[in-house]
């Protein structure tokens, strides 16, 4: 068994593992390891091979290979410690971690800190429960990409797709320039899950039909998928009698949402966050376990690249803070929020540094304002989607405001 | 002619109206200036970035992630993928590097999006 000891451990190579583990490095914490279980870096921007990333972090539009190769070759230069091909299994309450590679077996590598990037998992039809045959030909939409953009495979012939979530979208488009005939897009509620730059340039540049308020009762098929069938829902998500339809397709795709991976620290112990499925954390990303810190899709599911990298490099801050000068876990501020708001995160504010919140609501909303009653902050909104996720940016002197120990966003209408 | 047509330049998503009445362009509702200069071509020619992977021999990896330099009118897509058809490339790879020169369109490049290191 190899042994090491190290600063941190980052467990994760996409672009919140590399933005951490690069920021750390920067600050002086250069005994470090990062630990990926694929066989390449990068998470999965490797296989998203559209543009649309950077344009906040480098003020460009770039694709996934090109926003992270930028990554990539900066740990290469300074050489930071990398293991492909490796995963952890492990994490011990005092920071040790357990992992296993398929060459050097398993290393046991004793740490001061770890930090947890380890992405999300995509949600399968077993979350949605969609009953019928289980043939071959269903899958889950981040497979398909990387099926057909790092393995070279196409999945089937005829598709249909399931949730008009962004990766299902950008699906469609790949599909459809690949040759495949991409027959439909089924969304249950009664608006995309996407971004409307996505619907317009995925779906209407290649007449693909979106079914809004469509719901997929059944997927049938002996040993391959045949048909699927289809019904219209009403406002209550109730299928309506008579709408029913059947599509013939070779392909199911399930595009119906991520899910934060956390299986690592189910053990430990720490808080979860029931509303982001990720653990509970401070203005620092620092879990309630004082060595473990949770940032990019593990910790709330972002939609923006850009602000993956940004709360990773705060992370790495938080690391060293802790390492340096030791975090006193004392004062931390409670955030809490009303029901028209889906989650805020950070959960909690030490009110050391100014801070950004990403939050994001239940259900659309127009002429709104969110607001911060312990300081007499609000912003107004025209507009604001669930799958557009909101940040706020709070400074210091203004946290100071809050008397108590709590703050409160709320979403009102403009009355 | 009148069109209502989303900005895709940014992930705002303004709904812009575009009026062209004698040759003359009017646009409503976006909220910037790329706004405008996108609408107008949306309007009477749109273009799109094109993404796509070829085959690399003796890389690191099979398949090499390729994009065009500049946008391409949308009506030639599907033929521009017919043509990437018989495109391979050897390793190494830089990012950056051209692949296509003049790629349907005077100006616009075939691009490496990731370097490729030869094993
Ligand atoms: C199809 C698609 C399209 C997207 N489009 C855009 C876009 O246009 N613009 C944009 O800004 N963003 C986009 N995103 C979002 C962006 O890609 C994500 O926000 C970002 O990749 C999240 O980064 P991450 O580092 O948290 O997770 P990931 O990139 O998922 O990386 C997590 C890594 O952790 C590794 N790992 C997990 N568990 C372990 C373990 N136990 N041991 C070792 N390693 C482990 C995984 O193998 C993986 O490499 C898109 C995402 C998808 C899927
Ligand atoms: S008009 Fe400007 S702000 Fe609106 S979507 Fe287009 S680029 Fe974005």
């Amino acid at each position: 068994m190899i042994e090491r000891k190290v600063d941190l451990v980052v467990i994760g190579s996409g672009p919140a593992g590399l933005a951490a583990s690069i920021k750390a490095y920067k600050l002086g914490l250069t005994n470090q390891v990062v630990i990926e279980r694929e066989k390449y870096l990068g998470g999965v921007l490797p296989q998203c091979i559209h543009p649309g990333f950077g344009l906040k972090y480098f003020k460009e539009e770039l694709t996934g290979p090109e926003f992270i190769q930028r990554f990539i070759d900066k740990v290469e230069e300074i050489g930071i410690g990398t293991f492909t091909d490796t995963t952890a299994l492990k994490i011990s309450r005092k920071g040790e971690v357990i992992a296993v590679n398929k060459k050097l077996g398993v290393m046991k590598i004793k740490s001061k800190a770890v930090i947890l990037a380890t992405g999300a998992r995509e949600k399968t039809r077993w979350d949605v429960k969609i009953p019928g045959d289980r043939p071959a030909g269903v899958f889950t939409a981040g497979l398909v990409q990387k099926l057909i953009n790092i393995e070279g495979y196409l999945p089937g012939k005829e598709a249909v797709i399931i949730g008009s979530g962004d990766v299902g979208l950008i699906m469609a488009r790949r599909l459809t320039l690949e040759g495949v005939k991409v027959k439909g897009v089924i969304e249950i509620m009664p608006y995309p899950g996407g971004l409307q730059r996505n619907i317009v340039q995925c779906l209407q540049d290649f007449n693909i039909p979106l079914y809004l308020s469509h719901a997929a009762t059944e997927i049938r098929g002996r040993e391959r998928v045949e048909r699927i069938k289809i019904v219209k829902v009403d406002e209550n998500l109730n299928p309506l009698k008579g709408t029913e339809k059947e599509i013939k397709c070779d392909t199911v795709i399930f595009s119906v949402g991520l899910v934060p991976e956390n299986e690592l620290v189910s053990e430990i112990g720490i808080e979860m966050d029931s509303n982001t499925l990720g653990p509970v954390v401070n203005d620092y990303f620092q879990t309630t376990a004082p060595f473990l810190f949770s940032c990019g899709n593990s910790l709330v599911i972002f939609d923006l690249v850009d602000y993956v990298v940004e709360n990773a490099e705060t992370a790495a801050e938080g690391v060293n803070f802790y390492l340096k000068k030791g975090m006193k876990k004392a004062e931390e501020r409670k955030v809490s929020f009303n029901k028209k708001i889906k989650f805020v995160v950070p959960q909690r504010v030490t009110c050391l540094k100014d801070v950004s919140f990403y939050l994001r609501v239940k259900k659309p909303e127009e002429k709104v304002f969110l607001s911060i009653k312990e300081i007499n902050w609000r912003k107004y909104f025209q507009k604001i989607k669930p799958n557009e996720m909101v940040k706020v940016n709070l400074k210091r002197e203004e946290l100071l405001k809050i008397k108590g120990e709590k703050i409160t966003f709320k979403l009102v209408r403009k009355s | 002619m009148k069109k209502k047509i989303i900005c895709i330049v940014c992930p705002v998503g303004c709904e812009v109206v575009i009026t062209v009445e004698k040759g003359e362009v009017s646009v409503k509702g976006n909220k910037c200036e790329k706004g405008l200069k996108f609408a107008k071509t949306e309007a009477l020619n749109p273009v799109r970035i094109l993404t796509t992977t070829v085959p690399v021999k003796n890389g690191e990896i099979k398949f090499l992630p390729i994009k065009t330099s500049k946008p391409l009118p949308r009506k030639v897509l599907m033929e521009a993928m017919k043509k990437l058809a018989y495109v391979e490339v050897e390793a190494p790879v830089k990012t950056g590097q051209v692949i296509i020169k003049d790629f349907l369109v005077e100006n616009v490049k075939v691009v490496a999006s990731r370097r490729v290191k030869r094993v």
